[in-house]
């Protein structure tokens, strides 16, 4: 297990390699450049305009900046943002802890729903009930995201004023006390449900067809030889074997959460990384595009290491490749 | 004198870091306005007596920086803040002249010193220190220290012993000196007529900024935390990237403001129409493509300003030489006048407004809003109304006819003449805005298409228009403007962000009297700016579009607001609720 | 509700070892018996129809700006009414179609046979090969797919359908390749296989002939869920404004004019129209998936 975990390790660090460089040259490759929006002869001119592309080094030559950059982001120095004018490694400290928790939020609604309909599905296929949350599931990955967001945030905020429309947290609210998270719950229930219905269809459909599948193994045949209760083998037997492999998807959906989150937070002008990251590429702001990018591809990184040291874990074969 | 607007927005719910003027902006019904009269100011007529207590919230759409210090800040989305919490000395009335705030001041004979004197001794920062004119030494020497990072130095260069200064080889600007602790005087390279419109007139804290090395104040929690200034609210608490909660300011110099708070919250400006609606937010500057729905709201007024800002399509007449800072008029294609003026009579500037900016722009004939004092009477102008026949008449004159028989003229040499037309893509109606304007040219047999088959990204556009990639041609922009008419910056031969390259002695000339000594009579550096203007006009190194209204959108419990072309956000003091 | 990385439906685990008739006899009968998955065939084969022939179909041209007649109800002239450009919304639809689908099929088209092809040498190899081709795959599978998309197209100024079509794709393989490598090596364990190859068949004739017959069923249920998810993340990068250029009708260049309550709420004309369009389309494709899932898998109850 420890050798596997160890090997698994060191293959990462190839991936990053290529990674930092894909990130970097990507970067570079976008026209313009945080200074293409500061060019107002009001409060600035030309001169200055030089000056600061001199000075944040964009005239070195790539391979120059690229060392620069790359050794900076692992001794854990990002960089300035341009455009906020401080430590990006602050900036992202700033709103990092607002995405996490919409993607745990998210997280959280995506397995509870996909658990009960995949359950209900899975007992009694082919039923109406199958149907029905197979359509339910399909219109849900159908409608566009933005389109839900919007929507969601007109009926439950606008008409009926249920949720807030826009941000993290109330005006108002002290840090500490009770008030104050139940504030952040109440921001992050709508987003969250967007966000995380979407990965419900796929992980319904999974949890259903393991499920029907287990059905027809032979530990299941001789329980219900044995006269074990149908739904005893249903709630125990069967629901242990389909929810591991399920888990395991946790560390693959890290990432995909993160990223995921760039609509939903932009709609719902929830400031975590994802609106941080769209600002940033229409500023041309480089090190926080560049550090969002490269953390979120590490965070897949590291999921996918999760991912497939539980699997190892629940199916030890898999150490053997 | 102007900044480069977007005209878009990237996807359409972000904003860029720069003040954004939308592409589809509305404005004032064009009925035959006694010429653009300037702006009067839109004091809200008051149903009853002011009353203190209430807040406001005013709303803006895209997140804020909280570079909370004027030397720093870049975007409309910090100035909103910084509006409500700071003051400028001296002030920008309504008709966008300077004039005596907190500071008088008069001019040597030679009209190079300027003196200074505070009006009122009494003034008081947030934390209690009074306000002096040392604080304003400080914020100059802020802006021009060599560690300084920010972009204002345009501000201050002017003046006597800056560059000096700026260099480290003189401890002090020269030409500043404080005589007491409410009197200062400024000495200036040479006289200038628009000294005191751009000279850098916003204070900085000096002694609550004391022992922060300049190259740290950017980052310092005493400018993102915890900022002060002198303005009628004071900041209570930064929530970044969401809102500011503002609290009064007891102690302001003109008297105890009657809100007790306001609230500065960023939403997301497709939502805008509905959080009016509910009442979530008081007060937003919408983006003229909700006109008609806030319109219909009943509890929102709205109010109508001039932009600072016109659009424009530039014809790429040459190429900016970057060892010599000049601008080289090379090529050759849109060379002819007589082309460029029949584009522009080919294209229907009011139809245009009408789809695209819900009727709330006007046409403009040259590079001057109707708001500025500066502007030339439409009646001196040629005002190139939509006349599709006489635009082919000077084609025809001009060389370019349809050889081939296929509908399309060819040029003078009767080879295939296409326009390649490039436009930013951001709001929803770029597109068919595009499109639209192609369709006008090609009414006339100009065959036109957008340059690479589509819109471009704002970044990647000005990329292209500021290196003056081959491929670009015909571009559609806007730029925003200062209160001060000076064009130097977009129109001399010396001028990198002139992007049309084009080249006119005598225009430079002008621009350098607009300036000068005697253009310090106003009525004088009038007459130079007309005589400007009707050479762009005449030449038109670029067709000039539109220049749209700001519109403004005011909950009806909100009194006593002053909205005027520099910013919806004046004598926060004297705002008040109904309720 | 879409973003992010191809939302691929975990591949099930069983595997199916038909023997006697042909797998695909026995795939194609059940598949038909099943009335959901017909239907739903049908109903795509006269979308792609009427999508392709929408040159035939429509009644204005699909750019054309009409400035005097913007966000019209729909009429007689215009069926659907106009959008904020005056253009027909019937015909933007038609044609819209037209390229929301060509993309989704050429996207899953490039997907699949990237997929397969790196699947199946990594999986037939195996030792360096395949650690090196699955190293490169974890990469891409690592890459944020929304990010980089969105960076990608910042780059690409004259971005086309092209550019789309050809990044997304470059940034979807990754899931494919691995569950074909996973299929091949454990078929590869098979007898006739082991045999095939101690005989000295060629590698390549053992991937085609040998292997990749046993995987297609899975491939192709895997292709149609891809399929799906493309035209849903046409829409979603449509509407951040990094997927179709303006100029072009998309579904999701339609969908996404519906970006604020007032148009949600007044001019259903505009959206409702490509919503249903969007909804039926993934619907069915779907279910057409999962008609084809029971019927290549032996162990489905039906």
């Amino acid at each position: 297990m420890v050798s596997f975990a160890i090997r698994r390790f060191l293959a990462m660090i190839p991936i990053l390699i290529l990674l930092s460089v894909t990130v970097f040259s990507l970067a570079k490759l976008m026209p313009g450049d945080a200074l293409t929006g500061k060019i107002d002869p009001n409060n600035a001119n030309p001169e200055y305009i030089a000056k600061m592309r001199e000075q944040l080094g964009y005239n070195d030559p790539v391979p120059v900046q690229y060392v620069k950059w790359v050794t900076g982001f692992f001794q854990g120095d990002m960089g300035d943002s341009f455009v906020h004018k401080m430590p990006v490694t602050q900036l992202i400290g700033e709103r990092i802890e607002n995405t996490v928790m919409l993607a745990l939020a998210s997280l959280l609604i995506t397995y509870v729903v996909a658990f009960i309909l995949g359950m209900i599905a899975g007992r009694w296929p082919y039923r109406w009930s199958d149907h029905l949350i197979l359509t339910f599931n399909y219109i849900g990955y159908a409608v566009p995201s933005f389109f839900a967001a919007i929507v969601c945030i007109y009926i439950f905020s606008i008409q009926l004023g249920w949720f807030p429309a826009s941000g993290s947290i109330s005006v108002g609210a002290q840090e500490g006390t009770l008030y104050y998270y139940l504030e952040r719950i109440k921001h992050t229930i709508l987003p969250a449900i967007v966000l995380g219905l979407f990965n419900t269809a796929a992980y319904t459909q999974f949890l259903r067809n393991d499920v029907i599948e287990n059905a027809s193994k032979d530990y299941v045949r001789t329980a219900m030889a044995k006269g074990t209760k149908t739904s005893a083998i249903y709630n125990k037997h069967i629901l242990r074997n389909s929810l591991i492999p399920m888990v395991t998807f946790i560390g693959l959906d890290i990432g995909t959460l993160l990223s995921g989150a760039v609509i939903t937070e932009t709609i719902f002008t929830y400031p975590g990384l994802g609106q941080l990251f769209i600002d940033s590429v229409s500023s041309r702001d480089y090190s926080v595009v560049m550090a969002i990018s490269m953390l979120l591809a590490i965070m897949s990184l590291v999921g996918n290491l999760i991912a497939d040291l539980l699997y190892s874990v629940v199916d030890p074969r898999i150490r053997l490749r | 004198m102007m900044k480069k607007n977007s005209g878009i927005v990237m996807s359409a719910f972000m904003a860029l870091s720069m003040a954004v003027v939308g592409c589809s902006q509305p404005s004032a019904s064009p009925t035959p306005a006694p010429a653009p009269a300037p702006t009067t100011p839109e004091v809200q007529p008051d149903n009853n007596t002011p009353k203190p207590g209430g807040t406001v919230t005013f709303a803006y759409r895209s997140p804020f920086k909280g570079l909370l210090e004027r030397a720093y800040y870049e975007g409309d989305d910090d100035d909103r803040i910084l509006r409500f919490t700071t003051e400028a000395l001296i002030g920008t009335g309504d008709d966008l002249k300077p004039f005596p705030y907190m500071v008088d001041w008069t001019v040597s004979d030679d009209k190079k010193t300027f003196t200074f004197t505070m009006k009122n001794k009494d003034i008081k920062w947030h934390n209690g220190d009074p306000l002096t004119m040392e604080d304003w030494k400080y914020a100059l020497e802020i802006i021009a220290h060599k560690d300084y990072e920010g972009s204002r130095y345009s501000n201050v260069e002017m003046i006597v012993g800056a560059d000096e200064y700026q260099k480290g080889t003189a401890k002090e600007i020269s030409g500043i000196k404080i005589t007491d602790p409410y009197t200062m005087s400024i000495t200036i390279k040479q006289p200038t007529a628009n000294f005191i419109a751009n000279v850098w007139s916003y204070p900085a804290p000096k002694k609550y900024y004391e022992g922060i090395a300049i190259k740290d104040l950017v980052n310092h929690p005493k400018v993102r935390q915890n900022p002060i200034g002198t303005g009628p609210f004071k900041v209570k608490k930064i929530q970044p990237g969401e809102f500011v909660e503002m609290e009064r300011f007891d102690d302001y110099w003109q008297g105890k403001p009657l809100l007790d708070g306001v609230v500065y919250k960023v939403i997301d400006g497709k939502m805008a129409a509905s959080l009016l609606k509910n009442g979530e937010i008081d007060m937003y500057t919408i983006q003229n493509s909700l006109y008609d729905d806030v319109a219909k709201i009943d509890n929102i007024d709205l109010i109508e300003v001039d932009e600072l800002a016109y659009t424009y399509i530039g014809f790429k007449m040459g190429h900016w030489d970057a060892e010599k800072k000049l601008n080289i008029m090379d090529r050759p294609k849109y060379s002819d006048k007589r082309l460029r003026q029949a584009m522009a009579y080919a294209i229907d500037r009011k139809a245009l407004a009408k789809a695209f900016e819900k009727n709330k722009a006007e046409p403009i004939h040259a590079p001057m809003p109707p708001v500025s004092w500066a502007k030339a009477p439409d009646s001196e102008l040629n005002t190139y109304d939509y006349n599709p026949e006489k635009a082919k008449q000077l084609l025809d004159e001009a060389g370019f006819k349809d050889v081939t028989g296929d509908g399309l003229r060819e040029d003078p040499q009767g080879k295939k003449f296409t326009i390649n037309y490039d436009a930013m893509s951001g709001t929803e109606v770029a597109e068919p805005r595009a499109q639209a304007i192609l369709q006008f040219w090609k009414e006339v047999g100009l065959d036109a298409k957008l340059n690479g088959g589509a819109l471009k990204e704002f970044n990647a556009f000005y990329d292209m228009v500021e290196k003056d990639e081959p491929s670009v041609e015909v571009f559609s922009a806007a730029w925003g403007l200062s209160a001060d008419p000076d064009p130097a910056g977009l129109f001399k031969a010396t001028d990198l962000w002139n992007y049309s390259r084009w080249v006119s002695e005598e225009s430079d000339k002008l621009i350098a009297e607009g300036v000068s000594e005697k253009a310090m009579d106003e009525a004088v550096r009038k007459d130079i700016y007309v005589k400007w203007q009707k050479l762009v006009n005449e030449e038109l190194p670029s067709i000039f579009l539109h220049s749209r209204k700001e519109i403004t959108a005011k909950n009806k419990r909100v009194q006593g607001t002053h909205v005027n072309s520099a910013s919806p956000i004046n004598d926060t003091h004297k705002w008040w609720v109904t309720k | 509700m879409s973003q992010t990385t191809t939302p691929q439906l975990p591949p099930t685990v069983s595997e199916s070892k038909v023997k006697g008739t042909s797998p695909w006899a026995i795939g194609m009968r059940k598949f038909f018996k099943n009335k959901l998955a017909v239907t739903s065939l049908l109903f795509l084969i006269i979308m792609f129809a009427v999508s392709f022939s929408a040159d035939l179909l429509d009644t204005h041209d699909p750019t054309k700006v009409d400035i005097m007649s913007i966000n019209e109800a729909p009429s007689k002239d215009h069926y659907l009414g106009t959008d904020e450009g005056g253009r027909d919304v019937y015909t933007r639809l038609l044609h819209g179609g037209q390229v929301s689908l060509t993309i989704g099929l050429s996207i899953t088209v490039l997907v699949i046979i990237t997929g397969t092809i790196f699947g199946s040498i990594a999986g037939y190899f195996g030792g360096w090969v395949d650690s090196l081709v699955m190293r490169f795959t974890d990469y891409v599978l690592t890459l944020p797919f929304l990010v980089f998309v969105i960076v990608v197209k910042a780059i690409f100024v004259d971005t086309g359908v092209l550019t789309l079509i050809f990044v997304v794709s470059l940034l979807s393989w990754g899931g494919t390749a691995r569950m074909v490598r996973g299929k091949i090596l454990s078929e590869k364990e098979n007898e006739y296989v082991l045999s095939a190859i101690s005989i000295g068949c060629k590698p390549s004739k053992v991937i085609f002939k040998h292997l990749l017959p046993n995987v297609i069923s899975t491939i192709i249920v895997q292709s149609v869920y891809l399929l799906a998810a493309m035209i849903v993340i046409e829409t979603a990068l449509s509407f951040l404004g990094f997927g179709v250029p303006a100029n072009i009708p998309s579904w999701g260049n339609i969908m996404s004019t519906a970006s604020t309550p007032e148009v949600i709420e007044q001019q259903w004309w505009i959206w409702v129209p490509a919503g249903l369009c969007i909804t039926s389309t993934i619907l069915a494709i779907n279910f057409v998936g999962e008609g084809l899932k029971d019927a290549f898998n032996p162990k489905s109850l039906r």
